[in-house]
């Protein structure tokens, strides 16, 4: 399948020059990141860009490193680094198990975080990784313009986020979790590689005596977007995190964020995966916590 | 339009100028002529058969464009015999009968390469790594022998023997 015929086709090798042309070639432009999603929207004729904006050659976008106490992960990180680095692994395992469970080996090789969430997908692994872990995305355009926005207020709905047609996400902040911080993820869906059903984030923050501090329930494969489950995560704060109040909050959870019905699965379904996922990842969360803790003693 | 792009392909320099929107595996195929590098779902990327190896890392080559190439280094099926000796992946799979129609074997073996270059190895990363190749013949169950007779034939080789199967 051949994509329709593009005009021009630009690789450059800076932010500075990738923004520029952006904003000069706003109307029929896209940026291609690892091209995962969108070189099979081209092929399909769902996109038809008369301009292409590469952004593969740009050194500056592919660094992870720390900064102001955040994780600073660039856009055009490809998920195979995520998934290994080893920054990531020790303070956000929850976003190490997200991006080992992307697609396949492929597309963990060539697919990108930024390109990931720009594309909003809302059976996607990373959005449920970016709420859960409170997330912050760095916007940027031509001139030195330049905005942060949460990770909550990033997606807006199916292959929607906020980013305007001149703006390039540029970074994915993540704040430092706390010493006796810990997170799992996971995702259900019917055969290897593919989008999730249902996907569950996460992350929670130990107190010296063992008690749940405060805790972050995201979910994902839901018809909108990627969701908290606020008050589910309010019920863990204060507790042990023992079996009943885990499987109080699956419930709660199960029950709060908007489910749809679609020919892969029924929504009692994805209610009733969304109800036995939690549990599990609470309790996942809460050892790897205390290992941390342990870890820096 | 178009653009002059020059991909080295199987160590092989091959300069051409072509259209924007001409994908890699179409380049491989019809500029280079290489068409052991196949086409199966064409569009989704799903299948994984066009599967290619890109500066050492396995990538379907339908998910790229031609242009974005330009510079690159690639393996294609037809580079892995090394001094008319199979690659350990190819007797492997000779060996273990790893193929049925053989539609999907050069992207199999492409996504192998990294692999085994890599020390992600284990039994359960070979069979996470063969989830991304569609093989609709054999069931698997002689490609995850095959790479693991692959794994043993490394293994055994000295690092200078084994350097030598994998020049990207």
């Amino acid at each position: 399948m051949y994509p329709k015929a593009i005009e021009s086709y630009f690789a450059p090798t800076t932010v500075d020059e990738a923004l520029k042309l952006l904003t000069e070639h706003r109307n029929g432009a896209k940026l291609l990141a690892g091209g995962q999603s969108l070189m099979p929207m081209i092929k399909f004729r769902l996109v038809e860009p008369g301009c292409l904006i590469d952004l593969n050659r740009i050194p500056a976008l592919a660094t992870i490193g720390e900064a102001d106490g955040a994780l600073c992960v660039g856009a055009m990180v490809r998920h195979a680094d995520v998934a290994t680095h080893p920054l990531v692994a020790a303070s956000y395992p929850l976003l190490a198990d997200a991006a080992r469970l992307i697609g396949d080996l492929q597309i963990r090789n060539r697919g990108t975080i930024g390109g990931s969430l720009a594309h909003a997908d809302p059976s996607a692994d990373y959005p449920v990784a970016m709420l859960a872990l409170e997330a912050r995305m760095v916007l940027s355009r031509a001139g030195g313009g330049r905005r942060v926005v949460e990770a909550d207020k990033f997606f807006v709905g199916p292959l929607t986020s906020v980013l305007d047609a001149d703006e390039l996400l540029t970074e994915i902040q993540l704040p430092k979790p706390a010493a006796r911080a810990g997170g799992a993820y996971v995702k259900h869906s019917l055969v290897a590689g593919d989008f999730a059903l249902v996907s569950v984030g996460v992350q929670l923050t130990l107190r010296t005596d063992g008690r749940c501090e405060r805790a972050t329930i995201a979910i994902g494969g839901l018809p909108a977007r990627a969701a908290y489950a606020r008050q589910a995560a309010k019920l863990l704060a204060g507790t042990v995190l023992d079996d009943a109040i885990c499987a109080r909050a699956g419930q709660t959870a199960a029950g709060e964020v908007e489910v749809g019905t679609d020919v892969r699965a029924s929504e009692a379904y994805r209610r009733g995966l969304i109800a036995s996922y939690v549990p599990a990842m609470i309790k996942q969360a809460r050892e790897r916590a205390g290992a941390a803790a342990a870890a820096k003693k | 339009m178009s653009a002059k792009v020059s991909i080295t392909i199987n160590g092989q320099l091959y300069p051409a100028t072509v259209e924007n929107r001409m994908l890699l595996v179409d380049f491989i195929r019809e500029v280079a002529g290489l068409t052991g590098t196949h086409v199966g779902c064409s569009v989704e990327g799903r299948c994984g058969v066009c599967t290619v190896v890109l500066e050492g890392k396995a990538v379907k080559s339908c998910l790229m464009l031609a242009v974005q190439a330009d510079g690159a280094r690639l393996l294609t099926i037809e580079g892995l015999a090394q001094d008319g000796r199979l690659h350990p992946i190819q007797e492997g799979f000779w060996e273990k009968h790893a193929l049925q129609c053989g539609f999907c074997t050069p992207g199999q073996m492409c996504t192998i390469y990294d692999l085994l270059k890599s020390d992600r190895r284990s039994d359960e990363e070979i069979r996470g790594a063969l989830s991304g190749v569609l093989c609709p013949c054999t069931g698997y169950v002689h490609i995850v022998e095959a790479v693991k007779a692959a794994r043993t034939k490394l293994d055994a080789m000295s690092p200078q023997e084994r350097q030598k199967f994998f020049p990207l």
